[in-house]
């Protein structure tokens, strides 16, 4: 793969930025030894200075946004109140590094990412740099970097401002980390990234997905676990407005309608026989539960101490037994 | 039928029992307002009618004909209003699914109580609840907005 073929340019709304497309390192291979394909990161750098990072991990609240943000603008050194974080299309390149599909669990994120995010921004800024110091005809070991600006003496480029020269360039084959003694954001508070589109109601979450054609289909579910549709009359349904079709499926019931609200009504008018299923049964579900608790169970998590021990020698013992159901509904 | 929404009046292809949220979000496509419970239990649906803090997922839209209704998104265009800015600076979003409907609880608060006591802060915002427990934050922010109600609005990220 030649250098130029890694290297996208993109035009978009704000003008032309530059895309870095992260070749895998030895370093990182070495890291993530579990990893099936090229990790590819991407960092857009616009005119305006803003650097946006393109991510392939959810954001459910855990943070995992602006902590990867963290771990490029670390090595980057860039201009926090310029980071900008945006969900990657579907691509392998964005694959978790052990699940080897886009995926996030298990708290892994910043595990897993530690690495190749902090190598995307070193490359990026390592690129900046060189363009710098060809503009400036001087070596890069020269120069430093410092909130979003290459410097040299009294002389200062925005990273904005060196995007295009530094797409011209190929990207660096390895980059030096930094010590952790030198670290400006990591293990410090930020901010969080995903604020602004919380806060004015842009951010899609996935029930907030609307495209031309779309219909909503709510179900009508058993009543009881593993209970089965016997028969179902769908002809009060079928009479509300908005209602287009109604079908059966594993889990019950469907009814399709234009919009949530005569799907909800389209369900209410609905009429279901449920056929209970043999093998449930609340009354053989305690009894087995019963037989259960008598016999010893496995450890949960690790043994500590000498249960038996310190029950044979109790000058007290309570034999506790407690039912119920669990409350509220799924 | 028409309905005022943000300051503009938009043609909704709804029936007058249709709840309001879902002739703004299915309808006219404002999917900032979430629905949560359907049953005015949660607060995650809250939006302003005439100003006031409402549970739009059991108000029919019919009611709200001739009135004012403002949503999240309404709010302000460039996160300005005071409620928003103390939200970024008190960082309290995790998953941000109920953040809607407590900034529109908060606003609507404020609006009416420019110095609300904690425990009228309590009792205004006791209908939003928050699965990520964003509680102690949300607290935080509201005592900060109004804070900042006295400060100059600058937009900020």
């Amino acid at each position: 793969m030649s250098p130029l073929s890694r290297r996208e340019l993109l035009a978009t709304g704000t003008g032309l930025v530059i895309a870095f497309n992260m070749p895998r390192s030895g370093r990182a291979a070495a890291m993530h030894p579990k990893a099936k394909t090229d990790p590819n990161a991407f960092v857009r750098i616009g005119p305006d200075d803003t650097v946006t990072l393109q991510i392939g991990h959810s954001e459910m609240g855990q943070g995992n946004w602006t902590g990867l943000a963290m771990l490029v603008a670390e090595e980057l050194e860039c201009d926090w109140s310029k980071m900008r974080v945006e969900h990657s299309p579907a691509a392998q390149a964005y694959a978790h590094l052990e699940f080897g599909t886009m995926a996030v669990g298990g708290s892994s994120t910043m595990r897993t990412e530690f690495g190749r995010y902090r190598e995307v921004g070193a490359m990026a800024r390592d690129m900046l740099v060189r363009a710098a110091a060809a503009q400036w005809k001087t070596s890069p070991h020269k120069l430093h970097t410092e909130n979003g600006f290459v410097v040299h003496g009294s002389q200062k480029l925005s990273y904005g401002q060196l995007a295009n020269a530094a797409m011209q360039l190929a990207p660096p084959n390895s980059v030096k980390l930094k010590k952790k003694s030198d670290w400006k954001y990591i293990g410090k508070q930020v901010r969080r990234l995903d604020t602004p589109e919380k806060t004015n109601g842009s951010a899609k979450f996935g029930m907030d997905v609307q495209f031309e054609g779309l219909r909503t289909a709510l179900v009508a579910r058993a009543p009881v676990f593993g209970a089965k549709v016997r028969s179902f009359d769908a002809s009060k349904t079928k009479a509300v407005k908005g209602v287009e079709q109604v079908v059966q499926v594993p889990s019950g019931v469907a009814v399709i309608a234009k919009n949530f609200w005569s799907a909800k009504l389209g369900r209410d008018a609905l009429q279901v026989e449920w056929e209970k299923s043999p093998e449930v049964d609340s009354e053989k579900l305690w009894a087995s539960y019963r037989e259960l608790s008598k016999k010893p169970g496995d450890v949960a998590a690790k043994p500590a101490g000498d249960v038996d021990a310190a029950l044979g020698s109790a000058a007290k013992k309570l034999e506790p037994m407690a039912e119920g159901e669990p409350k509220g509904s799924v | 039928m028409k309905i005022d929404v943000n300051g503009a009046v938009k043609e909704v292809d709804a029936d007058g029992e249709m709840p309001l949220l879902w002739a703004l979000r299915d309808g006219l496509g404002y999917t900032g307002t979430k629905f949560g419970c359907g049953m005015a239990q949660c607060g995650a649906c809250t939006v302003h009618v005439d100003g006031k803090a409402v549970r739009s997922c059991v108000l029919p839209v019919s009611a709200v004909e001739g009135r004012k209704v403002t949503t999240i998104e309404g709010l302000s265009n460039d996160h300005s209003h005071p409620v928003q800015r103390a939200w970024a600076e008190v960082d309290v979003v995790q998953c941000g699914y109920c953040q809607s409907g407590q900034i529109m609880s908060a606003a609507a608060l404020l609006a009416e109580k420019p110095n609300p006591t904690d425990d009228e802060i309590d009792l205004a915002m006791a209908g939003n609840v928050c699965r990520c427990g964003t509680y102690q934050r949300v607290r935080e922010a509201v005592r900060r907005a109004i804070a900042l109600t006295k400060t100059p609005a600058r937009a900020q990220r």
